[in-house]
């Protein structure tokens, strides 16, 4: 009743509401929308709300100061901790203080009287906070200025609600509310007017009032019993031209939509708030909506044509029909919203049903696209369309079509489009060189068609100049392995683009010919600051990088004997360190992430290479070099036959033998009897290994 | 004076043999399983706001109704994990002056788990305060209901003796007795109120009267004669509508219109077609139920003659039982399910 007084139903309902970030499957991208917009969302409300005082306070308050301000003692006033009642006092503000001490009267009134609280009110108390609470309303009442009029205006609703008073609260709202400017404080007083109305027998009234206050929660409460074809049907008789229409038909084709992205599953549909509508159901409804808008004089006719249009679509999978649906739609009588709506759904069903891209097909497209982008900012409905749209249609149509499709998907991330199917910066870093070559060379083209030209406006937003574009081809290529190649386009990135890369300073501190099985380069606090000390990246690492490799692969070829494994262990040190294990994978990757897979379909496996080589260079007769080769086989993630257990109960760890075959327990097997034979002698890193001490107990 | 003597003797042996007989009457008389005190026809009302409209206040006047068990408020555990009051009546309405309100808490079984101890106090005080800040005429005794179990049975009592010391002088405590409860040690109160009703399983699809079935009551009405606690016993006159998927139990629907024929089709009497798929809600909170297109509604009411069957039975083994009949409830959905005959024979046979 407190914070969110427009919302007066909420407290009615138990169930949890719709959770926008939850939930399972796809986003909740719903494509309906004929609702008109409220003026204010509730969260807006308290936002607007909160923001006066976060004003008022010069920023030093938060939404937490609002909130709290029922919990200030109003005997301590002086010494409050609170921003507010600091901000008030130190500006000596008495109109304001007086205001908020009136308010903070009433809250702790209203905390008195939740009906479940364990210290109900004796008669006495109840009396006493009745008298307190008309008081307060007899000094909101009084007050002749202009700063607070509002505020106390709902103060006076407050107290009447508070007081059951809901004939007075609907006198005052006709007599004076009503009357006020616009503002959310007059919002508020009218949803509190409709719970009054609630209470008084006139739920229909009051239900007009949350439509159009846009306060779904209340409104939702409302219709509850009618969230379905039959509740629909109902109100349709009763009123054909029914404000709640609307709301309900949105309701129940994005019910739809979610029962249908949620693979039928009723919990998933219900953790978001919405209702699971089955088949039987929507081929009811789909009939009763072209009935009702094949009626002469139909008002609505574009909405109810649309959710049957968009259903045959979604649910039925009648492409046709649908389009035929929503075509004619687009040209009935409704409301501006319910026509867009239709053109939203029909650009949907379109799209959907083009397999290929022809030039009409691109030109329509293309300014379809134009029309979404135009509305996009300012509706966020539009934004769930369009994500639909993407999702459903345009990406699968441009599968195939690689440079077209990233270029979509980079339309997409300039207008912040949510990416459900693919991402931009993932799919530009995951693509294969030539792939990515291709992309370049359609983004600087100049032809194509109507969307070609569309789409590359996106791409200008965040372009590709020839430093990224380098940068990006010669990582790609020491990924795949072709070194040779990757120097090409390596040598043309500058210093001061690899300077300004977010992994510069990291890379500045890392050294690729560490043995990373005998030293780890710790990631630590230094990697993350940025003191604007000079440029950190002196040279292009993979250049060097791509050079050793080319050298060493080229020695290795005309070597042998122990020069040979020196050569190999010194080739598997550099390509385990640029590996997905490897402390320097950045000489081969954009990103490192715990989920990606360390190897994927068409990179060169550098930790496998570098097994092969350490399998070479343990060959030697160099027994130092036998013994780093042994230990460093036996660090090789391949087969790993060692595992780590804990004891949750004592947190106690130990490492448990899991495999008694494959590549790790052979090195392991070999590295144990080196280390027995060599007793003493053998190296610190040897003796103080606790999984190799580990390994040889079993 | 051997006359006066043998005389003397005769008056003492008439005497002696009259306070043997008086002894043998008191023998049989045993205050334990005699009626609850101040008996009086009464009714339960267990909605979340006390108003009554006119068949309610006609059934109460037609029927000299005493007493009304009202529900005060649910204590239960909370989402945050404690436990506090819920669903605490709005007294938007009050009961005719004559009729006599006895205080009605709900405790659901796991707050049992919990220390009530602490909250023994809490209760007894908020139902006081709820009496006089409601000015609701109030007879000086708490019931309380909770559907305890052989293994909540210890904490369940402890609780009652918590709450026993914390009412004031001279109130009475009683609590609710369900049927399967009477196989255990009765409770630390005054008297209980034996709830005939639930009997059955309300989730076969095969049991036809889950509310009262004469079969499900004679298994314990062998226990009421030795139940050691003063009784008094309340009947149903409610009926349940049970939403079946085949023969799978899915809700009972409270408050459907039947009668909708977007939705329902009757094939009898008492079962109903469900041929429009929708989502209701079936709880006081916001909890759905899906009815899907072929599911079954099944209408379940105990016919009137089996009641008075079974109040007699009862009657047999236990005469004192039937001293104060509570009907569950005052409800006027639930009223006209019976004629005021079937009403009286109850209260009045």
């Amino acid at each position: 009743m407190r914070k969110f007084i427009a919302l007066s139903l909420l407290a009615l309902l138990t169930a949890a509401t719709a959770l926008a970030c939850g939930g399972w499957g796809r986003p909740h991208y719903y494509m309906f929308h004929v609702c008109p917009e409220p003026q204010e969302q509730p969260s807006s409300i308290s936002a607007s709300v909160n923001k006066y005082w976060i004003d008022y306070t010069g920023g030093k308050a938060d939404s937490y100061d609002v909130n709290a301000l029922g919990n200030v003692d109003l005997k301590k006033w002086s010494t409050s901790d609170n921003e507010i009642v600091k901000a008030i006092i130190a500006k000596n503000d008495y109109e304001a203080e007086l205001y908020v001490k009136r308010l903070i009267g009433y809250l702790n009134i209203s905390d008195a009287l939740a009906p479940d609280a364990w210290n109900y009110p004796t008669a006495e108390e109840k009396a006493d906070y009745f008298n307190r609470l008309a008081g307060i309303r007899a000094q909101a009442m009084g007050y002749k200025g202009e700063r607070f009029k509002a505020q106390y205006a709902l103060l006076v609703m407050r107290t009447y609600m508070a007081q059951g008073l809901y004939t007075d609260n609907i006198d005052y709202w006709n007599k004076t509310a009503s009357r006020l400017p616009a503002s959310v404080y007059r919002d508020m007083m009218r949803g509190i007017y409709a719970n009054a109305l609630t209470n008084s027998g006139r739920a229909d009234e009051a239900r007009v009032i949350y439509a159009e206050l846009g306060d779904y929660q209340s409104l939702r409460w409302m219709l509850r019993k009618k969230r379905n074809l039959a509740g629909i049907k109902e109100e349709y008789n009763r009123d054909p031209n029914s404000l709640m229409l609307p709301y309900l038909v949105e309701d129940f084709v994005n019910n739809a939509q979610e029962t249908l992205d949620c693979d039928g599953n009723k919990e998933s549909v219900e953790y978001t708030g919405h209702r699971a509508v089955y088949n039987a159901e929507v081929k009811q409804f789909i009939t009763f909506a072209k009935q009702v808008a094949a009626k002469k004089g139909s008002r609505d006719a574009a909405m109810w044509l649309s959710a049957a249009g968009l259903l045959e679509h979604i649910s039925n999978r009648n492409n046709k029909e649908a389009i035929a649906l929503l075509e004619k739609a687009t040209t009935l009588s409704g409301t501006q919203e319910m026509k867009d709506n239709a053109r939203r759904c029909l650009i949907l069903a379109k799209a959907c049903d083009m397999h290929s891209l022809n030039e009409s097909g691109a030109a329509w497209l293309a300014g379809e696209l134009k029309w979404l982008e135009s509305s996009m900012y300012t509706e966020g409905y539009t934004m769930s369309a369009t994500s639909r749209i993407a999702d459903d249609a345009i990406v699968p149509l441009l599968a195939n079509d690689r440079p077209r499709l990233m270029a979509f998907y980079s339309w997409m991330a300039s207008h912040d489009i949510a990416d459900w199917s693919g991402d931009y910066y993932a799919t530009l870093d995951s693509v294969s060189s030539a792939d990515f070559d291709r992309f370049f060379s359609y983004i600087n083209d100049n032809g194509g068609n109507e969307l070609d030209r569309m789409l590359r406006t996106g791409i200008a937003k965040d372009p590709i100049n020839a430093d990224r574009f380098n940068d990006m081809m010669g990582t790609k290529l020491v990924r795949e392995g072709k070194f040779a190649a990757a120097i090409t386009y390596l040598e043309k990135v500058s210093l001061n683009y690899l300077n300004e890369q977010g992994i510069a300073r990291y890379a500045s501190r890392r050294d690729y010919h560490v043995e990373r099985w005998l030293k780890r380069q710790i990631v630590d606090y230094d990697d993350g600051r940025n003191d604007g000390a000079s440029p950190a990246i002196k040279v292009n690492q993979k250049i060097q990088f791509c050079k050793e490799v080319l050298q060493l692969e080229g020695e290795l070829k005309a070597a042998t004997g122990n020069k040979a494994c020196d050569i190999a262990y010194r080739l598997a040190t550099i390509l385990f360190q640029a590996s997905y294990y490897g402390d320097c994978w950045y000489l081969a990757e954009s990103s490192w992430s715990f989920y990606h897979d360390p190897v994927s379909p068409g990179k060169y496996d550098f930790a496998a290479r570098a097994v092969d080589l350490l399998d070479r260079a343990v060959k030697t007769t160099d027994a130092k070099l036998r013994v780093k080769a042994l230990y460093a086989r036996a660090y090789m993630p391949v087969d790993p036959c060692m595992d780590y257990e804990v004891d949750y109960g004592s947190w106690d760890g130990h490492w448990k033998l899991t495999r008694t075959d494959g590549y790790n327990y052979l090195a392991l097997s070999e590295l144990a009897k080196y280390r027995r034979t060599a007793g003493s002698k053998a190296p610190r890193y040897v003796t103080r290994c606790d999984i190799l001490t580990a390994f040889m107990k079993y | 004076m051997k006359f006066v003597v043998q005389n003397m003797m005769k008056a003492l042996r008439w005497i002696l043999a009259m306070m043997a007989v008086a002894a043998l009457c008191c023998a049989c008389g045993d205050s334990d399983t005699d009626g609850v005190p101040e008996p009086a026809p009464a009714v339960y009302y267990w909605r979340t706001t006390l108003a009554l409209d006119s068949t309610e206040r006609a059934f109460l006047a037609e029927h000299n109704i005493k007493k009304v068990y009202l529900r005060y408020f649910d204590v239960a555990v909370g989402a945050d994990g404690k436990i506090a009051p819920n669903a605490t009546l709005r007294f938007a309405d009050s009961l005719p002056p004559a009729i006599e309100v006895i205080p009605t808490v709900f405790i659901t079984e796991n707050c049992l788990r919990y220390d009530l101890d602490e909250f023994a106090p809490r209760i007894v005080r908020r139902v006081t305060t709820m009496t006089d800040a409601n000015r609701v005429n109030a007879a000086r005794e708490l019931h309380l209901d909770c559907d305890w179990t052989e293994r909540s049975l210890d904490d369940y009592y402890a609780f009652l003796k918590a709450v026993r010391a914390q009412l004031p002088e001279g109130y009475r405590l009683s609590a609710t007795i369900r049927l399967h409860q009477l196989a255990m040690a009765p409770p630390p109160v005054d008297y209980g109120v034996l709830m005939v009703y639930n009997t059955g399983d309300l989730t076969d699809h095969s049991c036809p009267n889950p509310i009262l079935d004469e079969r499900d009551v004679v298994p314990y009405v062998k226990r009421l004669a030795d139940y050691r606690l003063p009784l008094c016993a309340a009947y149903p006159n409610f009926g349940w509508n049970l939403l079946f998927d085949g023969t799978t139990f899915k809700a009972i629907l409270y408050g459907e219109d039947l009668a909708d024929s977007t939705v329902y089709y009757r094939l009898d009497p008492t079962r109903h077609l469900v041929i429009q798929s929708r989502d209701i809600y079936i709880a006081r909170g916001a909890e759905t139920v899906h009815l899907n297109a072929g599911d079954s509604v099944l209408s379940r009411l105990p016919a009137p003659d089996a009641i008075v069957k079974i109040h007699d039975m009862l009657a047999k083994r236990r005469p004192a039982i039937n001293s104060q009949v509570i009907i569950y409830s005052l409800d006027s959905k639930n009223i006209n399910n019976y004629n005021s005959k079937h009403y009286e024979k109850i209260y009045r046979p």
